[in-house]
């Protein structure tokens, strides 16, 4: 499968590159947008190719975040119209997806993506209970139940006053 | 632990309000120290910019918190959760003034103008406070402040009192270290302002406002120096507040107009608000006074009597909600969470509490008298507020109240 991006096929004026997700699909992307991609941009300045596989990024993924790329390397739209494609890019997304969109952002180093990401992350665990985030990050709780205890016992405050979300 | 890298892990953590963050000292060992870490600590002040935790008071003196972020303006009706917030209460520590109160990084100083009167520094998510030493004077209090020292990674408190040396008026300045738990005595302010002035903080210094300038005070260097105002005939009562990392200049009480520094000490980047018939269409009666300058989003929110005004710069318009449920004759101001320990960092213990020697000797009166009546020492420096505020009306955790939008 080869999806291309709004811009379109490959054109004389504009270059395009390839790139391949660990599930073989292919994406036909611009390279104003590869570059925007701090790793995809190192990797198209060392090498003639214009075929690149990414070993870790499945197609789900990738396919987010080509569209973010995409959106932001286009001249045409507003930084308005650009922040609130942001918003929406997030909204409603899973924290498993948000987890492996923030990944890739590391893998691909797109640091204004990586920090939108963060912050919805933020958003949905703000209100967790300290359960749901172990289990979500897949952390061992390394405490004594005493200890934790403790913790919870000098901070109590912290605990008071709203209804914390375990789902 | 997690498959999440470091530096990411990082991202997010200080993008969470201090509150969360308090609870989630205990998914792990890993995460406390990381949370606990003053090198993150600092950042999350820094970060803090998006933060739009709104404190109310009462004229009774009960303080909320609400989200400012929560309200909608485009929804006719929603509801808001309102947190109410602990006071500190203490002997001879004076009551939290009417908004707007000195404040930084979420810490904020309750000063006052009685010298017998305790000042604290005061953590109002944690709850606990810093009681300042007395310094050995007896002058007229005309501005007080609190403000960060990144160059000394300090927290300072500034006194400006008017007294007369040497047959002259003078405005002498005192600075306190948080971390040297004393007052010295700097260089006098060059010039007078309105009595009572709280110093605003942004940059490193804190600003008051004077007839016909910005006196800033670097607490870096512990010298003053000048900002200007803009280039036009100003009202003679003036506000000066420090919204979304910009100075924000105001006709004081109704807000006739309103100047924004774009950019920080540059005369000619001061630029118009709105205009007298912009400020008109958000009614005209009332007082008006800014809270909050959300810069990316190119809006301004005030308080206008009870309600919220959201004012867009760019379209030109405003929107306004009522808060239903609570009081009138409110006051405002942002304050954000923060993490800062008001026990681990200052005074108490190690190397630093060597210093406290050179500090003014604190004078204690009534001050260690406990609720019954008995002499108590208090543990080194800071307490943690378990007292509820003593005013009359009930404690009320959640109150809700429904937004109607006009």
């Amino acid at each position: 499968m080869v999806t291309t991006d709004e811009k379109g096929p490959l054109t004389a004026k504009k270059k395009s590159v390839i790139i391949r997700s660990c599930d073989g699909d292919e994406f036909l992307v611009s390279e104003s947008a590869a570059v925007l991609s701090t790793s995809l941009k190192k990797i198209l300045e060392e090498k003639e190719d214009r075929l690149i596989h990414l070993s870790d990024i499945d197609n789900k993924t990738l396919a987010m975040v080509i569209a973010y790329l995409s959106t932001h390397a286009d001249d045409g739209l507003s930084d308005d119209l650009k922040r609130s494609f942001d918003q929406e890019f997030v909204s409603g997304k899973e924290f498993d997806v948000l987890k492996y969109l923030v990944l890739a952002t590391d893998t691909l180093q797109v640091t204004c993506l990586c920090y939108t990401v963060a912050k919805k992350m933020a958003d949905i665990m703000k209100n967790k209970l300290v359960e749901w985030v172990r289990r979500e990050f897949d952390i061992q709780n390394d405490y004594t139940p005493e200890a934790e205890a403790e913790i919870r016992r000098l901070d109590a405050w912290a605990w008071d006053d709203r209804q914390l979300e375990d789902d | 632990m997690s498959d999440i890298p470091s530096e990411i892990l990082l991202e997010m953590l200080l993008r969470l309000p201090a509150k969360s963050l308090f609870r989630f000292r205990t998914v792990c060992k890993a995460w406390r120290r990381i949370i606990d870490d003053p090198s993150f600590i600092k950042s999350h002040n820094n970060n803090q910019h998006s933060d739009t935790t709104l404190f109310i008071r009462t004229s009774t003196g009960t303080l909320y918190s609400l989200s400012l972020d929560s309200l909608n303006y485009t929804n006719g009706q929603q509801t808001i959760d309102v947190t109410h917030v602990k006071n500190v209460v203490r002997q001879g520590v004076p009551r939290l003034p009417a908004f707007p109160v000195a404040s930084c990084h979420g810490l904020i100083l309750i000063s006052h103008y009685d010298i017998k009167k305790i000042w604290v520094i005061w953590n109002p998510l944690t709850g606990e406070f810093h009681e300042l030493p007395q310094p050995d004077i007896d002058v007229r209090l005309i501005g007080s402040g609190l403000g960060y020292d990144s160059v000394s990674d300090d927290y300072k408190v500034v006194r400006i009192d008017e007294m007369c040396r040497n047959g002259k008026v003078v405005y002498q300045t005192f600075v306190y270290s948080l971390k040297l738990n004393s007052w010295k005595m700097i260089r006098d302010c060059p010039c007078d302002f309105s009595w009572g002035s709280q110093g605003v903080f942004l940059n490193g210094a804190l600003h008051w406002i004077s007839w016909d300038m910005i006196i800033a005070l670097d607490l870096a260097v512990e010298d003053y120096r000048q900002l200007p105002l803009p280039s036009v005939r100003l009202p003679v009562d003036k506000r000066l507040d420090a919204l979304g990392g910009c100075l924000i200049l105001s006709d004081a009480y109704a807000m006739k107009r309103a100047w924004v520094m774009k950019d920080y000490g540059v005369e000619n980047s001061w630029m118009d608000l709105f205009s007298s018939r912009e400020r008109d269409s958000m009614g005209g009666l009332g007082y008006l006074w800014p809270i909050a300058y959300l810069k990316s989003k190119g809006q301004l929110i005030m308080q206008h009597d009870s309600n919220i005004i959201c004012w867009d710069i760019d379209k030109s318009c405003a929107k306004k909600v009522t808060i239903h449920g609570l009081p009138d004759f409110l006051s405002s101001q942002i304050c954000p969470g923060s993490l800062f320990r008001l026990d681990d960092n200052c005074c108490v213990g190690g190397s630093v509490a060597a210093k406290r020697t050179a500090g003014v000797k604190r004078k204690r009166k009534k001050a260690n008298t406990s609720p019954d009546g008995v002499w108590k020492r208090p543990p080194q420096g800071v307490l943690r507020v378990d007292v509820d505020a003593c005013f009359n009306e009930k404690e009320n955790p959640h109150t809700v109240g429904g937004i109607v939008q006009r």
